[in-house]
């Protein structure tokens, strides 16, 4: 979480940082799997050259590990390549949806540290506003992360979103703050709300928070 | 004897295999797939070595290596790191980890670390039982056995 003062750029970086190590740690885990079911086909081969029986059903499930994990590297290397490009356009007209759906996905590594699972319940119809994709995509993050970090019992963060004529409101649900946690969200992300023509209104008592967007107030760059 | 081992990580295909792969080298091994699962096993079972993942979703391997240091302190932890920076393998390593390695790993790599760790749990556990001995010898109730 961002102290008072840093700046949308520094908070910005962070968020960069933050989503590539989670990116490559991912991509180590796919490694990881592929190293050892390859090293286990590889030892079961030479294990065959001196006379062991060759499972060859097994040899399949294992090869068959080592494809699965291709595939899933691949999606994990699309969502890297999509972030990084997300700072290619400062003013841009964007499905809000679909870039708080992305985000939902890089965020669900740190989700599943803390235990909690995140719903996006978004509408299938495009909202568009437009703004700075990065900038855009870093706000949802800090509220994700905000969510993550103070959740209800059950653990569960929904996210919904619906337009008005003037803004656009994404809610967040199952949030279960404190004064100081709420207040440190609220300074730590301010300059980017500034930036992006956007403000968060919380409700304690229903446990959650709406961030609103407003149409056509956003600043463009960084 | 052999070394009895744990893999603790919650990537299931990873301890799978490197279990398969351990286990063809002889070794007897155990898997468990979240720290919370691995906090029961070492309470119910007796491993010499344990290999784990510092990054899970839950219990984090650090939380399950403290409980591992204090509820069985002569079992040696090897910490796995999927990150290129180490400070929480080095953390790991400052609460009593043996060693670290970087995922993915070389299987002659964790198997030297392994058979290391292994030898000096087992030379520890020599002093223990040498020292028990020393004290019933030169207690005075010695005398009785005498």
């Amino acid at each position: 979480m961002a102290h008072h003062g840093e700046s949308p750029e520094y908070e910005g970086l962070k968020f960069f940082g933050k989503i590539n190590a989670s990116i490559s740690h991912e991509i180590r885990n796919t490694l990881a799997v592929i190293n050892e079911n390859a090293g286990l086909v590889k030892d079961l081969i030479m294990m065959s050259e001196k006379g062991y029986p060759l499972d060859v059903t097994k040899i399949s499930e294992k090869v068959q590990k080592v494809l699965d994990q291709v595939k899933r590297s691949d999606k994990i290397v699309d969502n890297m390549n999509r972030f990084a490009h997300s700072i290619d356009s400062t003013f841009l007209n964007i499905n809000v949806c679909e870039y708080a759906e992305f985000v939902v996905r890089l965020s669900e590594r740190f989700a599943a540290m803390k235990g909690v699972q995140i719903k996006p319940e978004l509408p299938a119809d495009p909202i568009e506003i437009t703004t700075f994709p990065f900038m855009f995509e870093n706000l949802i993050f800090l509220c994700i992360d905000y969510a993550i970090q103070n959740p209800t019992e059950d653990n569960i963060v929904l996210i919904t979103a619906n337009e008005n004529e003037s803004a656009v409101m994404f809610e967040f649900k199952g949030i279960a703050s404190s004064d100081e946690a709420e207040n440190s969200f609220k300074a730590g992300s301010s300059d980017i709300l500034d930036k992006l023509g956007a403000q968060i209104e919380s409700n304690r008592d229903s446990g959650s928070f709406v961030l609103e967007i407003i149409k056509g107030s956003g600043h463009t760059g960084i | 004897m052999r070394p009895r081992i744990l893999i603790v990580d919650d990537e299931e295909d990873f301890v799978t295999a490197l279990a398969e792969r351990l286990t063809l080298r002889e070794y007897e091994v155990a898997a468990s797939f979240s720290g919370q699962d691995a906090m029961e096993k070492v309470k119910e079972h007796n491993y010499d070595i344990i290999i784990l993942d510092v990054k899970m979703p839950g219990t984090s391997g650090i939380d399950v290596l403290k409980e591992i240091k204090n509820t069985k302190p002569l079992t040696e932890v090897i910490m796995l790191t999927g990150n290129a920076t180490v400070e929480t393998a080095i953390e790991g390593m400052k609460l009593g980890a043996f060693d670290y390695l970087m995922k993915p790993c070389e299987a002659d790599d964790l198997t030297i670390k392994i058979e290391t760790a292994y030898k000096k749990k087992t030379e520890h556990e020599d002093k223990i039982r040498e020292a028990r001995i020393k004290e019933i010898i030169s207690s005075p109730r010695s005398a009785f056995h005498k």
